[in-house]
């Protein structure tokens, strides 16, 4: 395992681009990069990222191409990301930065690996691990989770501390030797529990989520847990001092603030995020957070309903007698035109118009698997689990789901067992949604978490400029 | 000579100009931060602000005109090329994200100081005193007519010149200027 070269490349890397519109025209992605998990399937075999060709005109579309093994088993990849991203071509990022590792966490273990898809796009190689006493020795955070690339380091969330309580934080590690540097907080105030994080550059503003700690969740979730142990709020930070500036409650009765997704305009101060379950209904809902007149709000825009049933629920859905939708992950389209919306329960992706933040417009849906739906693919295949990770491509057209939340959770919602699959979507721009009758790829016993398409996606990148 | 070293240093004012690491992605940002007023001045504060160090050295430094002088000064630039070449990845200050002008001035001035590029007007105010005020005027004039077009032309001015690492280019041509010093 060697790093690369300390020179920098005298072309730049093509796939940064300054603004969202511009990123909008790039070529097509032609590889997807999976995080795939044994972890918790009973089988004791390293968890993997695979390599799957999405490139329509290629022999081997729609396949598995190659599997990173990774060395040590009961990772749990979940989340992953870049090294750098388009946040270089800020005026002060880093100039000389390039698209090259994928930085993987494990979320149980909180080891980080370092994978290099320059030599060899469908082969890639791990060229550095970061063993978890390393990562808790030197910021103090353990189960790590989203990867952002900034223009001055790699930021990585975490959702506790290194026996898994709180709080759970950001730590920080160094762009070219991928060492960790620390803790990225100075001043939290009250802030605990811990998800994910996203931020507007020029604004200097960052943003953070709630879930648990990872004593909470790591076994499986308990329902009486719901009333006092899961997040409802998001902090807002400022980027240059660290420091937590204003926190909104989005609805005393709402749990899990999870998946945080800001305009990809950073002229435009707001995003959204999702909350999966409120205690009063077990509905869904997504909440627009915005800054006017010098101050941090939110409005729910979204509400999606739970479905009465009686049959077929799983052990832990039996006293409610019905579905919850389960908004897991939701993700917006680099236009900042359509959000796209997971329901992991009842086993639907939606597709709202936000042109209008503050009143969406369901465009379009489909039936994907669910404990409600039971929907299998049009092209015959059965699927187990429901819609729960979406990656969009960066102009809109593709979109890509995978099935598995949380190995524990997985068995709890679905008992009959969760094979990993990833499916296409094909979006109208005019609005509208379908699913690609050619595309499946089938992870086997293994189960499918994050997808990052190569040269970057709708989640993968932030912009300075509109 | 003079030719010849004319053509260098304005070889070196417009390849800084192109840069739009020193300018043009700044000029932008402003621009899109309907900062507009700011953004025309940009490639005047930035410049400014990042020679300012190297200006006064080539004010306040005199040299003989010795071999030895020569040596020293071909040297450093030497290592001035070498240090860009195999550490332009991390000698850099990354500063404020807010778009104002006193975070230009802060980010020119300290990076400046970290790329040392005061060692090439000393080099420079060797072979011509007021090399200084042609590099500067070269930059200034280079990033503003490249912002004017980006903006009202075609911002795919920007894109072809952010696809470069002009670190390399800047090397090439303080290399030809340091064998001239010798000759």
């Amino acid at each position: 395992m060697t790093l690369p070269s300390i020179f920098a490349p005298f072309k730049r890397d093509p796939t940064f681009y300054p603004s969202p519109k511009m990123a909008i025209r790039s070529p097509p992605e032609d590889l997807a990069y999976v995080a795939c998990l044994y972890t918790g399937t009973g089988i004791n075999r390293p968890d993997f990222i695979a390599v799957v060709d999405v490139n329509p005109n290629s022999e081997t579309y729609s396949k598995i191409v190659h599997k990173v093994e990774l060395p040590y088993t009961n990772d749990e990849l979940h989340h992953f990301g870049w090294n750098a991203c388009s946040s270089a071509l800020c005026p002060n990022g880093r100039p000389n930065a390039e698209r090259r590792f994928l930085i993987v966490p494990g979320l149980r273990s909180s080891r980080i690996y370092i994978i290099d898809t320059k030599l060899s796009p469908r082969e890639p190689n791990i060229v550095k691990i970061i063993e978890p006493d390393e990562v808790k020795r030197v910021t103090g955070y353990s189960r790590l989770h989203t990867v952002h690339c900034g223009p001055d380091a790699i930021y990585i969330s975490a959702l506790g501390n290194d026996v898994g309580e709180g709080p759970g934080g950001i730590m920080m590690l160094d762009h070219y030797s991928f060492e960790p540097l620390g803790k990225w907080e100075i001043d939290r105030g009250d802030q605990y529990l811990a998800y994910d994080f996203w931020w507007n550059l020029p604004n200097e503003v960052m943003v953070t989520s709630e879930w648990a700690v990872p004593n909470t969740i790591e076994n499986g979730l308990k329902l009486e847990h719901l009333k006092d142990r899961y997040g409802n709020r998001i902090h807002f930070w400022d980027l240059r001092k660290r420091k937590r500036i204003f926190t909104l409650t989005l609805g005393e009765e709402n749990r899990m603030a999870l998946e945080l997704r800001p305009f990809h305009d950073p002229t435009k101060l707001m995003g959204f995020i999702n909350m999966v379950v409120s205690l009063k209904d077990l509905s869904s809902s997504i909440w627009l957070w915005f800054y006017e007149d010098g101050k941090w709000n939110a409005e729910k825009v979204i509400e999606i309903p739970a479905e009465p049933t009686e049959g077929g629920l799983p052990e832990i859905l039996k006293p409610f007698k019905a579905v919850p939708p389960l908004v897991t992950d939701i993700d917006l389209s680099l236009d900042d035109k359509f959000l796209y919306v997971s329901l992991w329960g009842i086993g639907e992706v939606r597709q709202y118009d936000v042109s209008n933040p503050f009143k969406p417009v369901l465009t379009g849906k489909v039936k994907l698997g669910g404990i409600y739906h039971r929907a299998d693919h049009p092209a015959g295949h059965k699927l187990t689990g429901a819609p729960q990770m979406i990656e969009i491509s960066r102009d809109g057209r593709r979109v890509y789901v995978t099935n598995s939340l949380y190995s524990t959770w997985d068995n709890q919602f679905y008992p009959e067992g969760l094979r990993g699959w990833m499916v296409k979507l094909n979006a109208n721009p005019e609005g509208g949604l379908d699913i690609d009758k050619e595309f499946f790829v089938d992870f086997g016993e293994a189960r499918s978490h994050q997808v990052r398409l190569r040269g970057g996606d709708a989640s993968s990148d932030s912009y300075c400029y509109p | 000579m003079l030719p010849l070293i004319l053509i260098v240093i304005l070889s070196i004012g417009f390849i800084e100009g192109l840069d739009p690491y020193k300018g043009l992605l700044f000029s932008y940002y402003f621009y899109t931060f309907n900062k507009i007023r700011q953004s025309y001045l940009v490639p005047l504060v930035s410049s400014l602000f990042y020679y300012l160090l190297g200006s006064l050295a080539a004010i306040f430094f005199s040299f003989n005109n010795t071999y030895l002088v020569r040596i020293v000064l071909f040297s450093l630039l030497l290592v001035h090329i070498v240090i860009k070449v195999i550490m332009s990845k991390v000698l850099h200050y990354t500063g404020n994200m807010k778009p104002s002008l006193i975070n230009v001035v802060k980010w020119a001035f300290i990076n400046s100081i970290i790329q040392m590029n005061l060692i090439l007007f000393i080099a420079l105010s060797y072979l011509f005193k007021l090399s200084f005020v042609i590099i500067i005027l070269t930059t200034i004039v280079i990033k503003e007519v490249l912002f004017i077009l980006s903006v009202k032309l075609n911002k795919r001015i920007m894109l072809i010149l952010t696809n470069y690492n002009f670190d390399y280019i800047y090397s090439l041509a303080v290399l030809i200027l340091s064998i001239i010093l010798l000759l």
